[in-house]
């Protein structure tokens, strides 16, 4: 269980959370959505620690994680797996270098068959072994985002949180990822945090749908629930509409 | 900016403030991962190579080339004054020890190493790899910074010993064989010059490194804002470390003379 409570996130002047309350329990599959720049990427960071909130608190099954030391926050990162928006490999490794990054310092005992992590986990996201050995930039955006998940699920964590999975790839791609995200559920029942402002993956994925907008969570259910929601900002955001309640800046000041 | 000169200046002491806080906090977790854990030592390796090898070109030229312009300069000017060209190989010998083959280096190093550093751990940073890092179970300061550190704190002086030794040979050359001067006058020069002359520029040279690869890492690790973030923090870089060096090239020299170090 992933708890938030009342957290809030500035950078100098630009506050970007206010208050924001969430919990994730076990096994559930909970999708945040909201528009560019709301904090979403944020929300996500914070969960895992490579943020700390200004104020409110944090927890990560029994533990709360707001002040923990550098020492004690690395026990519970080890249970995270994350998805960055751009994938996020690491340019001078290779794909097979890059998934046994995470095992080689969180789960070691996995290295005894390393050969076999590598294979097994590029099988999960449908790529063959032949990529083990291609560096990221022989990758297309499609296969880079499912060598970042095979990353991030190599040392087998409890809790995967995909940064905007489908953003930059083609209605397929998208596809195969959102079907990649339902059968790790599945097959690994793990609990996951997605942020998207794709709705088509959203329906498609989630358990639970959270929106965050102006810093706080203004509303939460499931998808039918959102689907027939009669708060105006939900209404804007889900039919994609540039009239109502959200007022996005066409030009910054 | 205008209307409020106080709230002018007081915001660009905060943001000096903020940032000499940051060097020193990223200065702490360097040392702290310095001594905690053992070193990456392939990284480290890979940095040295980078760092120290690839330099070797561009400073065996630039230290051949001072070398060779001080001995023409100096032997030309004294034959005016004595009519003799006297004490070249002192003055190119001092020089370089002393002054060119330890602020050269830096800028070089600056030009070549700082800008690298900078882009590539800017680049890290925008594209998330360094959060990456993280949640890999990797605290990047351990895995990009202390080998970084490491390799500047050797290579850059060892550059300079080396520098020092090919200036010189470029400064004999034109000595003997431009202006005429005998090898055991010119070397019996330079052999006069002290131990600690030496030491004086090889202290600046590890003190250059260290504002080189402190700026460089803190611009890189800091650096927002996509591609243009990743420019702005290359640029600035070379020219904070550069201005650096030379500045703290007079305070330095000046501390160590009154220590009695050369
Ligand atoms: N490390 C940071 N430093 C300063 N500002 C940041 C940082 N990370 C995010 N922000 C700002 O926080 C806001 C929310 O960002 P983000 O969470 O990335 O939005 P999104 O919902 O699109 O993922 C943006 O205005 C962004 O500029
Ligand atoms: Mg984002």
């Amino acid at each position: 269980m992933i708890r938030l409570q009342g957290v809030h996130k500035a950078f100098g002047a630009n506050r970007v959370l206010r208050g924001v309350d969430l919990e994730i329990p076990e096994g559930e599959t909970l999708t945040i959505i909201g528009g560019s720049g709301t904090g979403k990427s944020v929300t996500l960071k914070l969960m895992v620690g490579l943020l700390r909130p200004d104020h409110g608190r944090i927890w990560v099954d029994d533990t709360e994680t707001t002040f923990l030391n550098e020492d004690k926050l690395f026990e519970e990162q080890k249970k995270f797996g994350f998805l960055f928006q751009g994938a996020a490999l690491f340019d001078s490794l290779t794909v097979a270098e890059n998934i046994l990054f995470g095992v080689r310092n969180l789960r070691p005992e996995l290295l005894a068959n390393a050969r076999g992590v590598v294979e097994q986990k590029l099988g999960f996201v449908g790529l063959k072994p032949e990529v083990a050995l291609l560096k990221p930039a022989e990758l297309s955006g499609g296969m880079k985002k499912r060598v970042g998940l095979a990353r991030a699920i190599a040392h087998e964590p409890k809790y995967i949180l995909y940064d905007e999975p489908t953003t930059g790839l083609d209605p397929i791609m998208s596809d195969v990822i959102n079907e990649l995200i339902l059968s790790l559920q599945e097959r690994l029942k793990v609990t996951s945090i997605v942020v998207t402002h794709d709705m088509k993956s959203t329906y498609k994925v989630s358990n639970r749908i959270a929106m965050l907008h102006e810093g706080r969570i203004v509303a939460e259910g499931t998808p039918r629930e959102i689907q027939s929601s009669e708060n105006p900002l939900v209404k804007q955001f889900i039919t994609g509409s540039s009239q109502g309640p959200i007022q996005m800046a066409v030009r910054h000041a | 900016m205008f209307h409020n000169p106080v709230a002018f200046v007081g915001r660009r002491l905060l943001g000096w403030a903020r940032t000499l806080g940051g060097v020193v906090v990223l200065v702490q977790k360097t040392v702290y991962w310095l001594f905690k854990a053992r070193p990456d030592v392939r990284n480290t390796a890979i940095q040295m190579n980078e760092i120290g090898v690839r330099s070797f070109p561009v400073t065996s030229l630039t230290a051949l080339f001072t070398g060779m312009v001080l001995a023409l300069q100096t032997g030309y000017s004294f034959r005016k004054v004595f009519n003799e060209p006297l004490y070249v190989g002192t003055v190119v010998g001092l020089s370089l020890l002393k002054e060119l083959g330890p602020v050269l280096t830096a800028l070089v190093v600056a030009g070549r190493v700082g800008a690298a550093i900078a882009a590539e751990l800017g680049t890290m940073n925008v594209t998330e790899q360094i959060d990456a890092l993280y949640t890999l179970g990797t605290n990047p300061v351990r895995y990009l910074v202390v080998p970084r550190f490491l390799a500047c704190l050797v290579m850059v002086p060892l550059l300079t010993v080396y520098a020092d030794l090919i200036g010189i040979l470029g400064g004999f050359g034109i000595a003997h064989w431009r202006l005429g001067i005998p090898a055991p006058v010119f070397w019996d020069e330079i052999n006069a010059i002290g131990l600690e002359d030496g030491f004086h520029g090889l202290i600046k040279s590890v003190a250059f490194a260290l504002i080189i690869v402190i700026t460089a890492c803190y611009k890189g690790i800091r650096c927002q804002g996509g591609a243009e973030g990743v420019g702005q923090a290359t640029t600035s870089t070379v020219v904070v470390s550069m201005v650096m060096v030379l500045v703290s090239d007079y305070f330095l020299s000046s501390l160590l003379v009154s220590l009695g170090v050369g």
